[in-house]
């Protein structure tokens, strides 16, 4: 078997709602953080650039024999960038290539910029793409899920929390109520909320909501690295006593020399990962005990060849996963499942709730989701079926 | 697909030599009664107290090969180390795993690692008999699953890095500084055939005392030629004092690795070596994966050998590959004596992975080598080609293996 054609498409998507959950992580400006170029930690340093749509870039690739696979790689903004790298940088290596040769074929990748600093970024975005696109010409080749194919399934079902309610002040916290309400009318038994504000008024927000929704629901705190170590540990104080489930990445990505001793600090489980890339990267972090738990993030972090070895790595440091799901179609959300239900240390799964445009929207079969579990299929490969004019729509 | 029967098969097959191992570290005793490697006489007065790394070796080649048999008729077989006593992981697999396997899905081998290795991770189960156990059941449930999926084993590991992988023969008797001057001629010989039979490396069993293995490296390196691969297992014979003596001349003889050449227990030693000395620094005594992570970060080690019939078959032992290369470490199968399984599965787990280095390879005579096989292994020039059939790739003689079944318990003979 070989790979006779690869493709890639930028592809741009409405959210279902004109009030995505996700409306306050946006470009720079003033709010309830007061003016951002005046504040300390600088608030535009966290400040990362979005669009208003779900955008991504798919990879189809298909195989002398007529198998066709599917990958999505992680790229919010600018997907134009991933798209020239595998269509100029990675086509190159895999074209004539036994495609279940997944591994070797990651390693050549990867060696194509490595020594030009390409560790993570659109170059490793780019790679978890055809990565994942592999992985589903295998699983089709044998007619056995990815799940299967990575050791066997652990779990047929995969726990997922709803991601994820926007920051707000204080004048916002009914609205973010009723949203939580919501959510768990739906089926989900956790969710995540957007915070990394004023600890205290922030913790008003998780006091507020903690209440109206009881103590058997998962909370679970997101700040995008808004915190310096001092911060951090004046806000992880305060969460911890709302019994929140996760602090996610308290402090900028560079700061590993922080995490460490934040971790050490908190009762409450310090997570990240979603913006780190390959298991060299993990391990560092790991290595210094600065994570509870990972989320690498399978469009992103090198693929589910790579986030299964960063999973495996955590387990060996004692330390579950759960997989970092954030703007993307249902290529990046079938993926993340067949890993999950794969991986010994799961804990949860982020489920994206405002993208049934590019999620289910996309697919011939939805995803089967009930009482907050996302079922995984047994189809082949990532056991799904895309609905080829419902994405093709939206190639931009 | 569910597994009906798990059969654990304990066997010794007598063979035409003595192990090389067995001549380097053994028990047995030359004609006046002293064990090799010990001046004579009163051998408690020496340090390193050498009892301590003395191992049991059988004159046999002893093994417990697993045969799993599920409802589709598919078979998958594995291998459990056993250098002596096999019954004994043969009725861990009968009395223990058999019943937490029976009726299960044999294709989602790490799922039944994790039960397997719960089952007596709170007493112990971490080392010894139990992994070797789970060892021989992973082989076996990786062997079905690629049979399954119509596979050869390695392309469900990955994929395939290479088709043939390099293997050095293992291995050769160093020898004591007093040894007589026709043991030394016998040395030269020896290397000359292994040299012969095409291989392009080969490691030595040394730990005898620190100017004998200088002075046995230095013969063979001379015999050999400076092309020559050598690598030397001291199996943990040394202190940190011998093992950095020994370790600078290694280097002069541009020796390949220094295998095990601190106890097996110790971390901190071998850390000091791989921070003092330029021949890198081997360890085939690894257990599990958590064990590989400590050794990692205290930086003791160059290049990791975990062996897939002991330390948790293709699942951990991938595993454990897997950490080394996160630490930016060479990996490879430590392969010693066992039967043909063990070859299979080593050369496929092999295959699958970026950090391989040479592969192990006993090139003795090995009575459940190829003899077991219907088709046998293309071993050349130093190269051991991976099996292309699914699975295992290899197809058992079954009668021929049964032959040295042990029946009844507890017939280990010396």
């Amino acid at each position: 078997m070989q790979i006779k054609t690869i493709e890639s498409f930028v592809v741009r998507i409405p959210f279902d709602d004109d009030r995505p959950f996700t409306e306050s992580i946006g470009a720079p400006k003033a709010g309830a953080n007061g003016d951002p170029m005046k504040t300390y930690p600088p608030v535009w340093r966290t400040k990362a650039v979005y669009t208003d749509m779900i955008e991504a870039v798919i990879v189809r690739i298909e195989t002398d024999n007529g198998i066709v696979g599917w990958g999505e790689c992680h790229t919010p903004v600018a997907g134009e960038i991933t798209k020239a790298v595998i269509d100029q940088l990675l086509a190159p290596v895999v074209v004539g290539a036994d495609p279940r040769d997944i591994h070797p074929l990651w390693e050549k990748m990867y060696a194509t910029m490595r020594v030009r600093g390409q560790f993570g970024g659109y170059h490793l975005e780019a790679m978890s793409g055809v990565d994942i696109a592999l992985w589903d010409i295998l699983g089709k080749a044998v007619n056995a899920p990815i799940s299967k194919l990575l050791g066997g399934k652990i779990r047929d079902r995969v726990p997922v929390y709803a991601s994820c309610l926007p920051a707000v002040g204080e004048d916002g916290i009914d609205d973010i109520v009723s949203r939580a309400h919501a959510l768990i009318e739906q089926g989900f038994g956790a969710f995540k909320i957007k915070l990394g504000g004023k600890p205290e008024t922030d913790g008003e927000v998780l006091a507020r909501l903690r209440s109206a929704v009881g103590k058997h629901i998962g909370i679970a705190v997101y700040v995008n690295g808004a915190y310096d170590f001092a911060i951090a540990r004046r806000a992880g104080k305060l969460f911890q006593e709302f019994g929140v489930l996760w602090l996610e990445d308290p402090l900028a990505p560079e700061n590993l020399r922080d995490y460490a001793p934040l971790a050490k600090f908190l009762d409450v489980a310090i997570a990240g990962g979603g913006s780190l890339n390959t298991r060299w990267q993990f391990n560092e972090y790991l290595a210094h005990a600065a994570f509870d738990l990972v989320q690498p993030d399978v469009s992103r972090a090198g693929g589910i060849s790579e986030c299964r070895r960063i999973a495996m790595l955590a387990d060996t440091y004692g330390v579950p996963f759960a997989p970092h799901v954030s703007r993307g179609t249902a290529i990046y959300m079938a993926a993340s499942f067949q890993w999950a239900a794969s991986g010994t240390n799961l804990m949860t799964c982020e489920y994206p709730v405002d993208q049934n445009r590019a999620g289910d929207g996309i697919l011939k079969q939805p995803f089967e989701f009930a009482d907050g579990f996302v079922t995984v299929s047994d189809a082949p490969g990532l056991g799904i079926e895309i609905n080829e004019d419902a994405l093709m729509q939206w190639v931009s | 697909m569910k597994i009906v029967s798990v059969e654990a098969i304990p066997i010794q097959a007598s063979m035409n030599e003595v192990y090389w191992g067995n001549q380097s570290w053994g028990h047995n005793k030359d004609s006046e009664g002293n064990a090799p490697g010990l001046p004579p006489g009163d051998n408690r007065t020496t340090y390193p107290y050498f009892w301590r790394s003395r191992a049991a070796y059988s004159r046999t080649v002893d093994t417990t090969i697993v045969k799993i048999t599920t409802d589709t008729g598919i078979v998958g077989w594995g291998e459990a180390k056993s250098p002596v006593a096999p019954t004994i992981t043969a009725t861990a697999i009968r009395d223990l795993a058999a019943g937490l396997l029976i009726g299960e899905d044999p294709t989602d081998p790490i799922l039944h690692w994790d039960r397997l290795y719960g089952a007596m991770r709170i007493r112990g189960g971490s080392h010894g008999f139990w992994m070797d156990a789970i060892s021989g059941i992973d082989i076996a449930l990786w062997d079905i699953t690629a049979k399954v999926y119509d596979l050869p084993l390695v392309k469900l590991l990955g994929g395939s890095f290479r088709e043939r992988v390099t293997i050095y023969a293992s291995g050769i008797p160093g020898m004591r500084a007093d040894a007589p001057a026709d043991a030394w001629d016998n040395l030269r010989k020896t290397a000359e055939n292994v040299r012969s039979l095409g291989f392009r490396g080969t490691k030595m069993g040394i730990g005898l005392g620190v100017e004998g293995d200088i002075r046995s490296v230095q013969t063979v390196r001379e015999t050999l030629g400076a092309d020559f691969m050598i690598f030397v297992d001291t199996a943990g014979m040394y202190g940190l004092t011998d093992a950095l003596r020994l370790g600078r001349e290694l280097e002069k003889l541009d020796v390949g690795w220094l295998e095990a050449p601190v106890p097996p227990e110790d971390f901190k030693m071998s850390a000091v070596l791989s921070q003092s000395l330029t021949v890198p620094i081997a360890s085939d005594q690894i257990f599990n994966r958590w064990q590989a992570r400590d050794l990692m970060l205290a930086g003791s080690i160059d290049v990791i050998q975990p062996d897939v019939c002991r330390t948790g078959g293709i699942t951990e032992c991938k595993r454990i590959a897997e950490i080394a290369d996160a630490f930016g470490k060479a990996a490879t199968p430590h392969v010693s004596i066992g039967s043909a399984i063990q070859f299979a599965a080593s050369v496929h787990l092999a295959a699958s992975l970026p950090n391989q280095t040479w592969m192990e390879y006993w090139y003795g005579a090995n009575p459940l080598g190829n003899a077991i096989l219907k088709a046998p292994f293309h071993v050349e020039d130093s190269y051991f080609y991976v099996p292309e059939g699914a699975g295992l790739g290899i197809e058992i003689d079954e009668e021929k293996l049964r032959r040295y079944e042990i029946i009844g318990m507890g017939q280990y003979a010396d």
